[in-house]
């Protein structure tokens, strides 16, 4: 090997080399973080069967990126070309090597840099030809990427993002030298050809368009180590900045399948932080980016949790939690853990009191039916009322648990990340909720339902209130009056995304009101803005979103909003657009009969005879 | 003494130019606090009001006045429900307010007291 041999593969080398120490120190950082139940969860999920499925989603999400297939096409042909096509100038790399060479394995610079060692070297043999045009068509295939990428920077409206993601200055450099990276493969093998002969149909044809003197043979030179250079930077710098992902999703996606969760879990939160690719559509989904004080989205959050110097708390609390980023990232970073994790670390040791609530003469009367309605149920009278006027026409044996004295589920305290006041309020609301020995729970708030199935445990079933109604229409026991009001349902955030209740209201209303038949999609529900995980915005923005998202939902003949949810219900009225009711008003409405259900059933059965 | 429901308490001295210290931290994070007008709507929608007596108008009083004694307990009864930022005429962010006031006494500890 001659020393321009060695001036050549020393960047090259020296960065892969860094690349790799860096890696290992990390992942087994990171791995070691992990808590001893999860690591034994992923070391039981490396069956035959699931390393097979995960080996599959890796193919398909890492190279192939069909998540985002099924959201921006532009976009994924963008990531696709570069990730895939960055794949198969390896691959195919390696096997013209091995071809040419006769060794399997062989180093990795002689590959890389094969057509350099190769270039004083008689082409023979039409499949050794097809490799130059094959290599030819991969490097045209990734340059077509790379040419979108350096569009979109200038346009990124033209792909379906609203917003550009701002890049910081790491992310800059690296995505420089990448940039970088593919042209002077190009130019060093144009030259190459230009001065030594053969090539493909792109890199060839190039060549023989130019006609230098032999004596300028050295510019081929300083090309290939241009590429070298390019290659090695890109390595080094890897490690800090958002192309981390490249590597990291493998783990990340093994981890997923093994069903870790980064929630209280340090080394999962750094294999999905890392896994993060910042692609900017998250901060499409997010509905906070219409507004232009806010800066919480979860792509700058994540962004800045890799960074040394870590999240401001402005930036940790200004989120509505919707879940709306988690849904569509398509790497599926569970945002919303890894930004729970940071609220508890940082508010958890906060003091409180609630000795007051230790009322142990207290007790609720015995009923089968428990009904909770939530802080936010106490500031809409008319859904209890509502849901009272049910429970009497159905002859239900019911009682109203904070009908008088309310008390919080503590999800509140939760979402601001003082945990063990949540689960010092939990002990209390567990027990006087179970004081009245229920046979089944009933709350008309989707943020105390969510509670309840997370972390209460009730030994008896708790569903929403719109779940009780339409397994009252499904027992044949309807309201008999339909109106044609024309109304469009919303989705609550909790009652949506969170627990996956999306059927049973849309049945519920599409027997007493004319419900638009909205083309809508599970998981795409809007927010109204008002959500209680968001400690920093004022009412004002609130307001914004909440108008945002009435005028995204509506039609221009639209004459009610329902909704299952009390918050909801509360936000969407301050603006005064259109009419907002409960499913539960609009249900006791319906009842245009005064006798209990049971009477009426009997009656008819009396007049058919 | 016959129970009339409420007590006296000592004499206060307080200066209304000038305001406590832990109100002027408070007010640096949440300016919005400013607009208060002790109306009384977030106390009387209160949670923790109906059972411990502390609502939100009364731990801005407090922390105006800078009763931090009174003001440390009354806050740990606050079950951070939110109803009253819902209620409250002036739009006041006041559950940052709080959370705020929570960490103000936990970065100072007893010196404030």
């Amino acid at each position: 090997m001659t020393w321009f041999n060695v001036i050549l593969i020393l960047p090259f080398t020296l960065g892969l080399f860094i690349l790799l120490a860096v890696l290992s120190v990390n992942y087994y950082q990171w791995f070691r973080a992990l808590n001893p139940r999860n690591k034994l969860r992923l070391w039981k999920s490396l069956s035959r069967k699931e390393i097979l499925s995960s080996i599959t989603e890796i193919f398909r999400e890492c190279l192939l990126h069909l998540r985002i297939y099924h959201q921006k096409r532009r976009l994924w042909y963008m990531h696709m070309s570069l990730a895939f096509g960055w794949f198969l100038l390896i691959v195919v790399g390696h096997v013209e090597s091995v071809f040419n060479t006769g060794h399997i394995l062989s180093s990795p610079w002689k590959s890389v840099f094969f057509d350099y060692f190769s270039r004083s070297q008689e082409v023979t043999g039409w499949h050794l030809q097809g490799f130059n045009h094959l290599m030819d068509l991969i490097l045209l295939f990734i340059l077509s990427g790379l040419f979108l990428a350096f569009y979109k920077r200038i346009n990124s409206r033209s792909f379906g993002l609203k917003r550009r993601p701002l890049h910081n200055p790491h992310d800059r450099i690296a995505m420089l030298f990448l940039w970088f990276i593919f042209p002077m493969r190009f130019i060093a093998e144009t030259l190459n050809h230009a001065f030594y002969g053969g090539g493909g149909f792109m890199t060839g044809f190039f060549g023989n368009l130019l006609t230098l003197p032999d004596n300028l043979n050295y510019l081929s030179d300083i090309a290939w180590i241009g590429y070298s250079i390019s290659l090695g930077g890109f390595f080094v710098v890897l490690p800090w900045s958002r192309y981390m992902h490249i590597l990291t999703e493998v783990p990340h996606i093994l981890l997923k399948n093994a069903h870790v969760q980064a929630y209280q879990d340090k080394g999962c939160t750094e294999f999905s932080i890392h896994a993060c690719s910042s692609c900017g559509i998250c901060l499409d989904s997010c509905q906070m980016t219409n507004l232009d004080s806010c800066n919480g989205q979860s792509y700058y959050f994540i962004r800045k949790l890799r960074e040394l110097s870590g999240v401001s708390e402005n930036r940790m609390m200004n989120c509505l939690m919707c879940g709306r980023c988690s849904n569509d990232c398509p790497v599926q970073v569970d945002t919303l853990s890894i930004r729970m994790n940071e609220r508890i670390r940082m508010n958890d040791d906060l003091a409180f009191d609630y000795s007051y609530l230790d009322q142990p003469g207290k007790k609720v009367p015995r009923a089968r039916i428990a009904f909770f309605g939530g802080c936010m149920t106490q500031l809409v009278p008319g859904v209890k009322a509502s849901m009272k006027k049910i429970f009497d026409f159905y002859e239900e044996d019911h009682v109203m648990i904070d009908e008088t004295e309310s008390i919080c589920c503590g999800r509140p305290l939760f979402l601001s990340g003082q945990k063990k006041a949540y689960f010092e309020i939990m002990k209390y609301t567990r027990e006087r909720i179970l004081s009245c020995k229920p046979d089944l729970i009933i709350t008309s708030c989707p943020i105390c339902l969510t509670t309840f199935r997370n972390h209460y445990f009730f030994p008896v079933p708790v569903i929403h209130h719109t779940q009780y109604l339409e397994s009252m229409i499904s027992q044949g026991l309807l309201p008999p009056g339909q109106s044609d009001i024309k109304t469009v349902y919303h989705d609550p955030c909790e009652l949506g995304r969170y627990l996956g209740i999306y059927s049973e209201p849309r049945r519920v209303l599409r027997n007493i009101v004319q419900l638009q038949n909205k083309a809508y999609k599970q998981n795409q529900g809007l927010c109204c803005g008002g959500s209680i995980a968001d400690l920093e915005m004022d009412f004002e923005e609130k307001r914004s979103i909440a108008e945002d998202a009435i005028q995204q939902l509506i039609y221009p003949d639209t004459r009610l909003l329902a909704t299952a949810c009390p918050l909801c219900k509360i936000t969407f009225a301050t603006p005064n657009i259109i009419p907002v009711r409960d499913v539960a008003e609009l249900y006791a409405e319906a009842l245009t009969v005064t006798i209990p259900a049971r009477e009426m059933a009997a009656k008819e059965a009396f007049l058919q005879n | 003494m016959p129970d009339f429901g409420f007590g006296i308490h000592d004499d206060l001295m307080i200066d209304h130019d000038r305001l406590s210290l832990a109100y002027e931290a408070v007010l640096e994070e949440v300016p919005s606090i400013s607009g208060c007008i002790s109306c009384g709507s977030c106390s009387g929608t209160c949670v923790s009001s109906f059972q411990s007596g502390a609502g939100f108008r009364k731990l801005v009083m407090l922390l105006k006045n800078g009763s931090y004694e009174q003001l440390q307990q009354a806050l740990d009864y606050c079950q951070f429900c939110g109803k009253c930022s819902l209620v409250c005429p002036r739009g006041i962010n006041t559950r940052r307010a709080i959370l705020e006031m929570r960490k103000q006494f936990k970065k100072q500890g007893d010196d404030m007291v």
